[in-house]
């Protein structure tokens, strides 16, 4: 018998059962049995020209219907994922078979702002393609549950949604009249909850009266230094402005995990010619596609940037044309008190934020223009001048600049390979770039979250001006900008708009413009639209979020620790707040709830706050939780904040409610979401969900004869007249006639086609935005938005000399506020991290992962099994062998403040002083210790400072932010087995 | 073709009047694992199926995927004939984690449970899965290196499968070359897993046969590009038949000479390319100087695309140099295809465009959502 027909004879004799076996044991060829290997290479010989076992006229086609069968569904609808992540936006077909969603797929319907550039598609990510999974999880709600054992037990019952909303109204109606509103707090919604949810969420808020702690501050995506240089933050431009760039930074960031849909944008400039420069601590999965890598020292991008200015400044590369127009460079400074030279020195009387230049032309002192950038005359740059004040004191003055140049010495090439890491020959071959290039940055949210960040912002910012690097196509560095009015105008709007919802609003902007105007005729359109935006936002009780973790939540013994802040501070967080508070630069507008209340309400919804907030599963569990009678999340998955949560009620999740997404400049369109099935179990869309409690509400109070109460604002509120204001007298009840109000939002403020309409929205499943809106995003932007151009902000200020909303008016690199001249901030500068979490020798950093956005996906089962499916630490593999540790190795990782235990994964791509945790739930964690526990979220307590234009709080802006992460000190030791395998 | 004729030699099998094919920049590829999920949630979540990923990514250096793939033979002898190489096994080839959501979350254990996954192979945790090495790499700080390496069937013009099998369960369709494995004539043998030298044939342990990547046949056959292909939010990807010498595709490989398969030392001619990483980061000198050398050293490319990859490399950075003087480049221009649908010829369809696919309207006619 040959071997071939051995072999068959074996497999028919029962083989493929043993085949199968051998296929589900866990070791490798040594188990195999009854294969070809086993049989010897000479079998080999007899493949080809065998006669085998095919038998005459069987088809084939048999099996391809069997796959041409999978590939069949029942309806097709339009979907997206709302803005779960940034930019977002990505439209999706929904395939649904047998009543449920099948799978999704692109829909791939994005055009090219025009042919020259890359168009948009397919654009979408791993976990879009695989939502459904989500839907069908294991960590889906579909039943309001009420809590019977202890918080995060795991104990509950099933109940109704009327027991539930009673159980959560009645402790509403407790606590607005025992405590008042403010003891009712909601945790900020995501994006992820939806727009129509995220404005029917904070509509609700603010027709109780409660408070907001801000979204954008909270989770630590405010970019401080450049709010502090130009004023703003919301300087987007869209993704195929990359294309115009010849070179680009991408700082603090990591496009691989965290911009997927838009990630080509960078590889196809690239092809195009144009440079990527990876500045960042590991080289991580998008420096690996770049030019360059710049192996920063974790937190020293001030250093580098500052070094590039150094070189830019020696070799008199500066553009200064740019500098003189856009900057504060040519102010003058008093060299006695360090501040800029006023109209009030000058004259003993006047604005105090008059400032001068020296004007070269007429060889003297002038006033700077307050209400343009424009000036006909040539500032000094350089020199020494005497001046004389109206008090008679004689100071000397120096232009910007001139201190600016002094401040750069401490950063020659050397100096910065010292304390950032990056060689001089790469620092100075970069700042050539810099000078002579289209240069574009990207910096991502990490930034916003590493304690002095904001001198790294305003570094960069400054290399820019230096270069003349903004306003320009293929410039910017991104922070994002969103036309949001389908979203703010639903927060606030008391009727529809085609009853003059929006009118009685413009006609509020136009109020407070010409109020603002007789106070001050230079004042520009865009810092009315703050103004406006400020009192919208006291309106609407969100407040600066660090006070709710200080005061309510025992953050105060962290945030006070003095050896984890900045040396260079002299007082710790509670000196600083007080100070602020008692200048009036933060009021009891801001402080809310006030020390003396108690909340008692959190209502969470679609938010995580036990994951997101730094030391939270120790802080906000031990110390908020506890106080509160009611804790109730409404969410579509069990959270771990749901899992502390006294009540659950189960919410509606993408395809199965009607939503649309938030056009983000970096993928300028809106896409409909349908709902394409039933919601699971007693799921329900959130806009009925709130429309339900308030008038559950209204219902309790009712019964108990209980009337009204009185806000915040010393008001009085009618209990019974909660749901009708939401629901604007019956006329928007479901999700439906929401999303259709938002349509015509759109519509009426041109981010969409005039008269665009909800049915062609469900025609077209995706519009692009046509405009930035009539909000405050179209003044921050500062240029005209056309879909058919890659977009860019900032060009009003480089073309037509509009000023910036800052102190100065211009952009600011010398900010002389008392604080930043104490704490030796009033320059951009380079500070020596502090060490937050006490004296180790590693720093942790880390953020977005790849294979969820935030906490949405880390439990799901479909995307657990693209990697280890647990949490990992990456170390240096070096770093990790020096501690008797190898690949899959676990370690306890501790600080000052925490301890937690993890699974390493070694890479020789970590730096070696490094370590890198990405988000993971807390429940994902033995014993539920979250590696957010040793990360504290230190705020700086500088960015309490106030007083000062651009140093404010409004919707999205401003105040410390309490989740900065970034460089935490921690060391990590192995584990032993026993432990590792308990 | 249609049927195999008793006896048939197995040239015939491999026969087709089209061939499909495919390429991958490596350039562009993140990682991100869309395509991978575009193809499981089409093929292959179905029970028996769940451990398969027709088309997977891993990162180059690692173990790839299956694990330790490259080192467990098949393909050709030196007479030609297939070659027997080692068999995979559930964990080889990414295992199918199972999690404990319901303990954690309804048990009233509190925080003693924690979720995590267990291999459905032992039941025990995991030493390996899909990715599991993934961003991990090669080289050493500070010039450590990788890139992402997506696989899938090759759909190879000489199929070591086909000859492999003794039923004749694999075939190339005549239309398109794709290679098929046919479910009814499939014994579950595995003598195709061990014949591949990609390891691109799966076991399934419910159905007791072999399952492979399809190219997604379905679609294609419709005039829409493969699930993976289409869903790649990179733009890694260009798809269509070889004989379309217009295509942006054919231009990439047959004029420009710039796409390439993986392991021609195999001898199975794939169909899929890739466009190999050209212009690696920038490598540190010991003094931590920069130098004008990428990271990843051209030997590291040889070893996966054979000896022409030098070439390859040299001219596609001397393309891109062109765009940096603004000069320009049609290859530079094809690689970044500012058009998606460019990439795909004659696969530009709409699968929502299909309403005959919806089973209601096939078997009621009714109006479709």
């Amino acid at each position: 018998m040959g071997v071939i027909e051995t072999r068959l004879q074996q497999i028919r004799s029962g083989a493929s059962r043993w085949s199968r076996r051998d296929f589900l044991k866990i070791s490798g060829g040594g188990a195999l049995s009854l294969s070809m290997t086993q049989l010897g290479g000479a079998v080999s010989t007899a493949f080809v020209g065998r006669v085998f076992a095919a038998d005459e006229k069987i088809a084939y086609s048999s099996t391809e219907d069997l796959y041409r069968d999978i590939w069949k569904w029942d309806k097709v609808t339009w979907g997206s994922h709302t803005n779960v992540c940034l930019p977002g936006s990505c439209s999706f077909r929904i395939y649904v078979k047998d009543g449920m969603v099948w799978r999704e797929e692109q829909s791939v319907n994005a055009d090219a702002s025009n042919p020259k550039y890359p168009d948009y598609n397919p654009l979408g990510c791993q976990k879009g393609c695989s939502f459904h999974n989500n839907l069908y999880g294991d960590e889906r709600v579909k039943y309001p549950l009420r809590r019977v054992g202890e918080r995060g037990e795991g104990k509950w019952e099933r109940v109704s949604w009327d027991d539930a909303l009673t159980d959560v109204a009645t402790s509403i109606v407790d606590t607005l009249e025992t405590q008042g509103p403010d003891a009712f707090v909601m945790d900020p919604p995501h994006a992820h909850l939806g727009c129509v949810g995220w404005a029917g969420s904070h509509r609700m808020t603010q027709l109780l009266g409660g408070v907001s702690p801000d979204l954008n501050v909270l989770i630590g995506d405010f970019y401080k230094g450049f709010f502090d240089t130009i004023g703003k933050q919301h300087t987007g431009y869209s993704a195929d402005n990359l294309f115009d760039a010849e070179l680009i930074f991408l700082s603090c960031s990591n496009w691989s995990y965290t911009n997927p849909s838009v990630y080509h944008f960078l590889s196809e400039a690239r092809y195009n010619g144009t440079e990527l420069v990876s500045i960042t601590p590991d080289y991580n999965p998008t420096a690996i596609t770049c030019d360059y890598h710049a192996p920063i020292r974790q937190g020293c991008d001030a250093a580098f940037w500052m070094g590039i200015s150094k070189v830019i400044v020696d070799e008199g590369l500066v553009d200064e044309e740019f500098v003189r127009s856009q900057t504060d460079m040519p102010l003058l400074v008093r060299h006695d008190n360090a501040k800029f030279l006023t109209q009030v020195d000058v004259e003993g009387s006047g604005r105090d934020d008059q400032y001068y230049f020296y004007d070269l032309t007429s060889d003297g002192l002038v006033k700077a223009p307050r209400g343009t950038l424009s000036f006909t005359g040539k500032q000094a740059l350089a020199g020494h001048f005497q001046v004389k004040l109206a008090n008679g004191l004689q100071v000397e003055v120096s232009p910007t600049m001139e201190f600016l140049v002094a401040e750069l010495k401490d950063y020659t090439p050397e100096k910065v390979y010292e304390t950032a890491n990056i060689h001089p020959t790469l620092l100075i071959e970069l700042a050539h770039k810099v000078a002579s290039k289209v240069t574009c940055s990207y910096v991502g949210f990490t930034s916003a979250k590493i304690y002095h960040g904001d001198l790294g912002e305003r570094a960069l910012v400054l290399a820019m001006a230096l270069s003349g690097n903004w306003g320009k196509p293929g410039t910017g560095w991104n922070c994002w900008a969103a036309p949001a009015d389908p979203i703010e105008m639903m927060m606030v709007m008391n009727k529809p708009v085609k009853q003059g919802g929006l009118a009685e609003l413009g006609q509020l902007e136009h109020a407070l413009g010409e109020k603002l105007r007789a106070e001050d005729p230079d004042i520009s359109d865009e810092m009315v639209g703050i103004e406006l935006i400020k009192a919208m936002t006291t309106q609407l009780g969100q407040v600066p979020p660090v006070f709710l973790l200080y005061y309510h939540s025992g953050y105060k013994e962290l945030y006070d620790n003095m050896e984890w802040n900045d040396p260079a501070l002299p007082r710790n967080f509670t000196a600083y707040l007080e100070e602020s508070i008692e200048k009036g630069w933060y009021t009891r507008e801001h402080v809310r709830p006030a020390p003396e209340t108690t909340p008692k309400v959190y209502m969470v919804t679609s938010g995580n706050p036990l994951r997101r907030l730094r030391s939270g599963m120790i802080k906000f569990r031990d110390e908020f939780i506890p106080n509160l009678d009611m804790l109730f999340a409404i969410d579509p998955r069990m959270s771990t904040t749901a899992m502390f949560s006294d009540i659950v009620l189960p919410a509606a999740w993408y395809y199965e409610k009607e939503d649309m997404t938030l056009s983000i400049t970096m993928n300028p369109r809106m896409c409909r979401i349908e709902k394409a099935v039933e919601p699971q179990g007693e799921a329900r869309p959130e806009w009925e969900i709130y429309a339900a409690i308030l008038k559950k509400v209204g219902e309790v109070a009712t019964a108990r004869g209980l009337t009204s109460y009185t806000d915040f604002f010393g008001g009085e509120r009618r209990y019974d007249e909660l749901w009708n204001k939401f629901t604007m007298d019956g006329q928007v009840v479901t999700q439906h006639d929401a999303l259709r109000e938002m349509i015509d939002i759109a519509a009426a403020t041109g981010i969409a086609k005039p008269g665009y309409t909800l049915e062609q929205f469900d025609k077209d499943g995706m519009f692009e935005q046509q405009g930035m809106g009539a909000g405050f995003m179209k003044h921050l932007t500062a240029n005209d938005y056309d879909p058919r151009k890659p977009f860019f902000s900032l060009r009003y200020h480089v073309d037509d000399k509009v000023v910036y909303p800052t102190q100065t008016r211009r952009a600011q690199f010398y900010l002389d506020h008392d604080w930043y001249i104490e704490a030796g901030e009033q320059l951009p500068t380079w500070k020596e991290p502090p060490k937050i979490g006490g004296d180790y020798p590693f720093v942790i950093t880390g953020g977005h992962p790849r294979h969820s956005v935030h906490s949405t996906h880390t439990s799901s089962p479909g995307l657990m099994k693209l990697h280890r499916g647990q949490p990992v630490m990456h170390i240096n593999d070096g770093a990790a062998r020096a501690k008797g540790l190898a690949d899959g190795d676990w370690a306890k990782v501790f600080n000052d403040y925490a301890s937690f235990e993890i699974m390493i994964r070694t890479s020789p791509t970590v730096a070696p002083g490094q370590v890198i945790v990405y988000f993971w739930e807390g429940y994902q964690f033995r014993n539920w210790q979250i590696y957010d526990n040793l990360l504290i979220g230190m705020p700086k307590p500088l960015h309490l400072a106030g007083g000062y234009e651009q140093m404010r709080f409004y919707f999205l802006n401003g105040s410390p932010g309490p989740s900065t992460d970034r460089g935490v000190r921690v060391d990590f030791e192995k584990l032993n087995e026993t432990a590792a395998t308990a | 073709m249609t049927y195999a004729p008793k006896g048939a030699p197995k040239a015939l099998l491999k026969e087709s009047s089209r061939q499909i094919a495919n390429i991958i920049d490596l350039n562009k590829c993140m990682g991100c694992q869309s395509c991978t999920q575009a193809c499981k949630n089409l093929w292959t979540d179905r029970p028996g199926t769940e451990h398969m990923r027709w088309m997977n990514v891993t990162t180059y250096p690692g173990k790839g995927y299956p694990k330790d793939y490259e080192s467990m033979g098949g393909g050709f002898e030196a007479d030609g004939t297939a070659s027997p190489g080692a068999l995979t096994n559930m964990s080889d080839v990414g295992d199918n984690f199972q999690f404990n959501h319901a303990d954690v979350y309804y048990q009233g254990k509190g925080q003693s449970v924690h979720l995590k996954p267990s291999s459905a192979l032992t039941g025990e945790d995991p030493q390996w899965g899909y990715n599991w090495d993934e961003d991990q790499g090669g080289g050493d700080w500070p010039n450590g290196y990788y890139f992402y390496l997506p696989r899938k069937c090759y759909h190879c013009t000489n199929a070591p499968c086909i000859d492999a099998c003794t039923h004749n369960a694999l075939f190339k369709r005549d239309q398109d070359g794709i290679v098929v494995l046919d479910q009814d004539r499939c014994h579950g043998d595995r003598l195709c897993i061990e014949a591949c030298p990609y390891k691109a044939i799966y076991y399934n342990p419910v159905t007791e046969k072999s399952e492979k990547c399809v190219m997604c046949f379905p679609r294609v056959e419709q005039g829409i590009a493969p699930a993976c292909d289409r869903q790649c939010p990179g733009r890694t990807r260009l798809a269509g038949y070889m004989d379309d010498e217009d295509s942006d595709m054919y231009k990439l490989i047959v004029e420009h000479k710039v796409a390439l398969p993986l392991h021609p030392e195999f001898g199975t001619e794939p169909n899929v390319y890739y466009i190999p990483p050209f212009d690696s980061t920038r490598a540190f000198a010991e003094d931590g100087s920069i130098t004008d050398e990428g990271r990843i050293e051209i030997s590291v490319l040889e070893e996966l695309f054979g000896p022409d990859v030098g070439e390859v490399v040299r001219k596609l950075k001397a393309e891109r140099k062109k765009r940096q003087n603004n000069e320009p480049s049609e290859i530079m221009d094809l690689l970044i295809g500012r058009n998606f649908w460019d990439r795909f010829s004659e696969l530009t369809g709409d699968p929502a465009d299909l309403d005959t696919f919806s089973t209601a309207a096939m078997s009621d006619g009714s109006d479709l959502g």
